[in-house]
């Protein structure tokens, strides 16, 4: 069943990720819906399953969305939900305020991984940093509002069970 | 909180040490072309394609159903019976002129396809994606037919990018306006050359022009073909604005000739030949 989640979780976020590039280039440029599930898994799963959902995510991102570097995605993103299970150990971070929090401080760090590696790799940049900002808050808040929306769907299902 | 004993929190550190590692490996393997990381990339791909391409269809439907709800919100004003009739009548409308558009889009490409033959093949654009990071799209075709790194992809009026990754159904191809893009360009009426690059915006850049060199603000900018990609001839850019700067160099930009966030359909040069050929006709301009 967890195995199943898992697989959902990141098909979810792959799909409404290329459906977005489909429907408005300008949204799928401020939206990065690949990175929910690395902040789901690490502020209300384990490490372990936090830094495989960032590997595995991050590896279709990079087959479907990047171009030049396969695994630097997968890459930055096992490190993100390492860090972020982590510090889901030791704090209590699934509320309104930690998930926009680590939403925002996620996809910020996300940024920052990707221009260390490129300068590492000699790529060049382009000039995102407003753009990187905008990710960051809109992440910030689709952590808010979806985990929210799973909250709801759990109650309502443990609800209708008994 | 989850609390993890110190026999957990070392077989985390393990795990994470090896799924970074793996993927520095997968890193170096991509920049280096290897084989092993192209697979994986290829058998990634080809694992989620159904997803991909049902998401596709799906953004598409959303958007045209957007489409739709706004046309009913900007008649709602009028009667029944001529808001349906003219529903529908807008629909057919619209219908016919996407399937016009196609088919014009189609005609070129098949034009273009029959002066290549049998050196392009035409592909379907699946992903699209224009970031200050990246610029890039994937198409519908693969090493299997025929695509491989490096070949030169166009469109009706020009150039679009070229091919940086293949798998066996899927091709990534780079476009103009990404940050690591570059192109050997000449400007058609003074035949000064200089270098063109992409900035991560909807614009690029000609560089390395000599100050000497006679360029204008219209002047129309091609692929010079001196690096091989592109064949010679090839529309890139119309020069849109040229500033001097302080140190005695020029700035010079182009806006490009395709718009390529609305591309769906292109050619996929399987040989540099023919470029001449590909020139809509009313960007043909003599010689001086």
């Amino acid at each position: 069943m967890k195995a199943l989640n898992f697989l959902l979780a990141i098909g979810a976020a792959v799909f409404l990720q290329a459906s977005l590039g489909n429907l408005s280039d300008t949204l799928a440029r401020y939206v990065d819906l690949t990175l929910l599930p690395v902040v789901w898994y690490g502020i209300s799963g384990t490490q372990r399953s936090a830094m495989l959902v960032g590997c595995t995510v991050g590896l279709v991102h990079d087959a479907w969305f990047r171009v030049g570097v396969f695994g630097i995605t997968g890459f930055k993103r096992t490190l993100l939900g390492w860090a972020l299970g982590g510090l889901g150990r030791r704090f209590d971070l699934n509320h309104f305020v930690g998930r926009f929090a680590i939403g925002f401080a996620v996809a910020l760090a996300d940024g920052i991984l990707d221009i260390g590696l490129r300068r590492l790799m000699d790529l060049t940049l382009g000039s995102g940093w407003s753009e990187m900002f905008v990710r960051a808050g809109t992440t910030g808040l689709l952590a808010v509002v979806g985990f929210g929306l799973i909250d709801r769907f759990r109650r309502t299902d443990r609800g209708r069970l008994g | 909180m989850r609390s993890a004993g110190p026999a957990k929190t070392r077989q985390n550190v393990l795990l994470l040490v090896a799924l970074l590692f793996a993927q520095l490996l997968l890193m170096t393997g991509s920049l280096r072309r290897s084989s092993g990381a192209t697979h994986l990339e290829s058998w990634t791909m080809t694992l989620t394609s159904p997803l991909v391409s049902v998401a596709a269809l799906f953004g598409g439907g959303i958007d045209s159903v957007m489409d739709d709800v706004a046309a009913l919100v900007r008649a709602s004003g009028r009667s029944a019976r001529l808001e349906r009739e003219n529903r529908i009548l807008r629909t057919e409308l619209r219908r016919a002129r996407e399937s016009m558009a196609e088919n014009e889009r189609l005609r070129h490409l098949m034009l273009m396809r029959e002066a290549l033959a049998p050196s392009a093949i035409g592909a379907g654009v699946v992903v699209s994606r224009h970031t200050s990071t990246e610029r890039m799209l994937v198409l519908d075709r693969g090493s299997k037919d025929g695509v491989r790194i490096d070949q030169a992809v166009v469109a009706w009026g020009g150039a679009i990018g070229r091919v940086i990754e293949v798998g066996t159904s899927h091709a990534k191809v780079r476009l103009l306006t990404d940050p690591n893009s570059g192109i050997a360009g000449i400007v058609q009426r003074s035949r000064a050359q200089g270098m063109v690059q992409g900035i991560g915006t909807d614009t690029l850049k000609y560089v390395f022009v000599s100050r000497l060199e006679d360029v204008i603000h219209g002047d129309r900018t091609v692929a010079s073909g001196a690096v091989g990609i592109f064949p010679r001839g090839f529309g890139i850019g119309r020069v849109s604005s040229i500033q001097e700067k302080p140190n005695g160099s020029r700035e010079i930009e182009l806006v490009p000739e395709i718009d390529y966030r609305k591309v769906e359909e292109v050619l996929i040069l399987l040989e540099p030949e023919g470029g001449e050929w590909l020139l809509p006709p009313g960007l043909m301009e003599p010689e001086p």
